[in-house]
């Protein structure tokens, strides 16, 4: 009978170590800090940016056809439009984008400024963007005006 | 001591009874289970969107997908249920739609072999890692591109930039010096070493060796963390044999400066604040190297550095000396206090060479240096990173470093690592890079890439241009080599990307043109800021550009057009008119290209395309102009013929004010 109530109480207190959850052994949280000149243990932090993955997109897309008239910000101020008879669109304005539709962006992007019965100096780019191309500048776009 | 047991026996067998119950009840009511309730009201919610009245049938278990191929069981789906229906796209983790799953299906690839993580746990914190004697952590987000080269190679530029970038890196600043990754070539990043004494002077080269990188922001060349006496050593060690050969170089020091402003430099190197970053910035150059060696430099540079990406321009003596004497006069560091550097030199003058050749040894310069006296090249140094991207972590010292558990990670690290060099353990050899977060990112993704496995061939998916092992012979590849063509233009899948791609050169423009091109390269692109530099051509090397040019870089898609060519009214005045408004007015070309000043900056000039381009060029090129260059910024259109026709005819007509 003792035997067995030891077997028991060896059985009861095995159980109960592994049922608890192995807790973390590092407990302590703060980095190491051993002095001022000492290089100090980092996490790499995420890219901040408040764009969403669809906006960002656009943004690539953007400064590689679009800023050379356009402008960095949307201004219509890029090196390009000094050169262009007809001032490029200010993306930054938003009274005048707020007269434009997504689906008028989106014909001027694929068909060029003819479309719209603007200038046709803007030009057609429907072959060269995918139609996600042209969605994400669309949103892209439309950051422009909101700061 | 018996009746104490058999008193205690009923509660320790009422205890064992609980904990068992415990047990069975706990493991009945697993967290997954939770989600799985939940998700179900999701989806009897999203029926009733659409007017049902319950949901697809819902089966409450676990759920495991088995990948042979990749020798993997994934259970991530047991709780990111919604991961291949795109209806839950915007609804919270775990049930969110993972984006772009038509490439990697579920199926196929299942998580983990991306994502990493332990694919067989089914809580969220065994799942999710980091778990205790098991390796693999989820990935940061970060570092995620490292598992892209798995199926898809090293090559992928667009899809996983920041892998492209470490991989870049990972050459370009020697890491392959000292690391050895099977089956990798070795890359020597230095110049070599040898005559230091000879080229540069005793106190710049102190500094160098203290702090690279206040001489030269841009450098390569990390930082050693040598002590004032160390970096006094080494330069000792390195500057043993040969002085200087002459002080100064006599010239005209206002005839240079006009022919080195005139001569295109800032193409690659940056002076006075503009210019490009292939070569080194040259302000505070007469600070680092004896005019000789400035001498050598322009008029050889391959002679003291096999590899250098500096062309021979094929200048005379004579303007070599006055381009030198106008450096030695100008390009001074005005920062450089003289009684500092006499200090230097005098420390470098008592310092231990002997000491310094140890160090030099000891620290493996030779890992990126050639040619470095007395030192033998012994193989890489460093530890083998072959397969370095799933090192267990138990293997990785963090020393004294206090880490919480949960940030000791393998790619934590390595970021560490790569970070601050010594920042596990002092005295280590690795020097310090000074790398910035989004640098030390990119080399990390690429470590972690190195995993020495390769996956199964239904698998593999290599994205991106290989570079290729074009290396022409003959007079040609003589030229090439002379004037480094390659590190600017691109010719048959190799070399660089500031330039036009050459590949079919001989079929886009005219003999003509490219003789006096080469002679007196003028502006084609206004925007652009790097341009042709002009090179001391010499007649023959013309011709034999010309005729490799005309044999070699042709594209048959071009050269079938002739007789498609020899049928258009090319000349016809009616025709040219007609694409004189096509141009202007119904294509607007003018919005990106210029005639005699007029027009944008964004394409080539085409005041004197009547000059330059083979009519079959610009009949090919309107058809579709990505078929020569994918990322040419110019719009795609549906000509029809008659527009070809005239547009072509007005392009390569003379134009008049």
């Amino acid at each position: 009978m003792a035997r067995l109530g030891i077997m028991f109480t060896l059985f009861a207190t095995l159980s109960l170590v592994f049922s608890i959850p192995a807790g973390s052994s590092d407990s302590s949280s703060a980095p190491s800090d051993t002095g001022a000149n000492q290089p100090r243990f980092e996490l790499p932090q995420k890219p901040t940016s408040n764009m969403t993955p669809l906006e960002q997109r656009g943004a690539n897309l953007y400064s590689y056809y679009c800023t050379v008239c356009h402008g960095t910000k949307g201004e219509g101020d890029g090196i390009n439009s000094f050169q262009l008879t007809t001032p490029p669109a200010k993306f930054a304005d938003a009274a005048f984008m707020a007269t434009l539709s997504d689906a008028d962006i989106q014909k001027v992007i694929r068909q060029g400024g003819s479309a719209l019965d603007k200038s046709p100096q803007m030009q057609p780019w429907g072959r060269v963007l995918t139609d996600q191309d042209v969605a994400a500048l669309v949103a892209y776009i439309k950051t422009l005006s909101k700061n | 001591m018996n009746g104490f047991f058999q008193k205690l026996f009923p509660f320790l067998a009422l205890l064992s009874f609980l904990l068992f119950i415990g047990m069975v009840w706990k493991d009945y009511d697993s967290p997954y289970l939770e989600y799985q309730r939940k998700f179900k009201t999701m989806l009897d919610l999203k029926a009733s969107e659409t007017g049902k009245l319950k949901g697809p049938e819902f089966q409450i278990g676990f759920r495991q997908r088995w990948i042979r191929e990749l020798d993997r069981a994934d259970r991530c789906e047991t709780c990111h249920l919604g991961l291949e229906d795109p209806r839950f796209k915007d609804a919270p983790q775990p049930f969110t739609t993972h984006p772009a799953m038509a490439e990697h299906s579920y199926e196929k690839f299942g998580c983990t072999v991306c994502h990493h993580g332990q694919g067989m746990a089914t809580t969220l914190k065994d799942a999710h890692g980091p778990v205790e004697n098991w390796n693999s952590a989820l990935y940061h987000d970060n570092f995620m591109e490292n598992s892209c080269s798995l199926c898809h190679g090293e090559y992928v530029h667009d899809q996983a930039p920041i892998l492209f970038k470490g991989q870049n890196m990972f050459y370009d600043y020697g890491c392959r010096g000292c690391h050895k990754v099977a089956g990798k070539p070795r890359t020597l990043t230095g110049p070599p070493l040898d005559e230091m004494g000879k080229r540069v002077k005793a106190d710049w080269l102190y500094r160098w060796l203290k702090g690279p990188k206040d001489y030269l922001p841009t450098t390569k060349m990390p930082d050693h963390e040598f002590s004032e006496q160390e970096a006094a050593d080494v330069a000792a060690f390195l500057l043993l044999g040969p002085g200087p050969e002459g002080e100064a170089v006599s010239g005209n020091a206002g005839r240079g400066k006009t022919t080195l402003l005139t001569s295109r430099c800032v193409t690659c190197h940056t002076l006075e604040g503009k210019g490009g970053s292939t070569g080194p910035e040259l302000s505070k150059v007469s600070s680092k190297a004896w005019p000789r060696t400035l001498f050598k430099t322009i008029k050889d540079p391959h002679a003291l550095w096999t590899q250098s990406r500096m062309p021979i321009f094929g200048f005379a003596d004579k303007d070599i000396e006055d381009i030198v004497s106008f450096m030695t006069s100008d390009y001074i560091d005005l920062d450089l206090d003289e009684k500092e550097a006499a200090r230097q030199i005098q420390l470098v003058k008592n310092a231990s060479p002997e000491r310094g050749r140890e160090l030099t040894d000891k620290q493996g310069c030779i890992g990126c240096h050639s040619k470095i006296p007395t030192i033998k090249e012994l193989g890489e140094i460093g530890p083998d990173l072959t397969t370095f991207g799933v090192v267990h972590i138990s293997l990785l010292d963090f020393g004294d470093i206090k880490v919480p558990f949960k940030n000791r990670t393998v790619p934590n690290w390595i970021y560490n690592k790569v970070k601050s060099p010594r920042i596990f353990k002092e005295g280590l050899k690795m020097p310090d890079y000074h790398f910035n977060a989004e640098q030390t990112s990119a080399i990390t993704t690429y470590v972690l890439g190195l995993k020495g496995k390769e996956v199964p061939a239904s698998y593999t998916l290599p994205l991106g241009e290989r570079p290729t092992d074009y290396a022409p012979q003959g007079a040609f590849g003589k030229i090439l080599d002379k004037y480094r063509c390659l590190v600017c233009h691109k010719i048959n899948g190799k070399g660089g990307e500031v330039a036009n791609d050459l590949s079919q050169e001989g079929s886009r423009v005219r003999q003509e043109w490219i003789k006096r091109f080469m002679k007196a390269p003028d502006t084609i692109r206004p925007l652009l800021e790097e341009r042709m530099p002009p090179f001391k051509v010499l007649d023959p090397e013309d011709e034999a550009i010309y005729q490799y040019c005309r044999t070699t870089l042709v594209t048959d898609k071009v050269e079938d057009l002739t007789e498609t060519v020899s049928t258009m009214s090319l000349n016809d005045p009616g025709i040219i008119r007609e694409g004189e408004k096509l141009y202007h007015e119904k294509y607007a070309c003018d919005a990106c290209h210029q005639i005699i000043g007029r027009g944008g900056l964004v394409g080539p000039d085409f005041t004197n395309e009547e000059k330059r381009l083979r009519p079959e060029w610009v009949v090919y090129y309107l058809h579709d102009p990505k078929a020569f260059l994918k990322r040419s910024v110019e719009p795609v259109y549906a000509f029809t013929d008659k527009e070809i026709e005239a547009l072509t005819a007005f392009v390569i007509s003379p134009k008049k004010q």
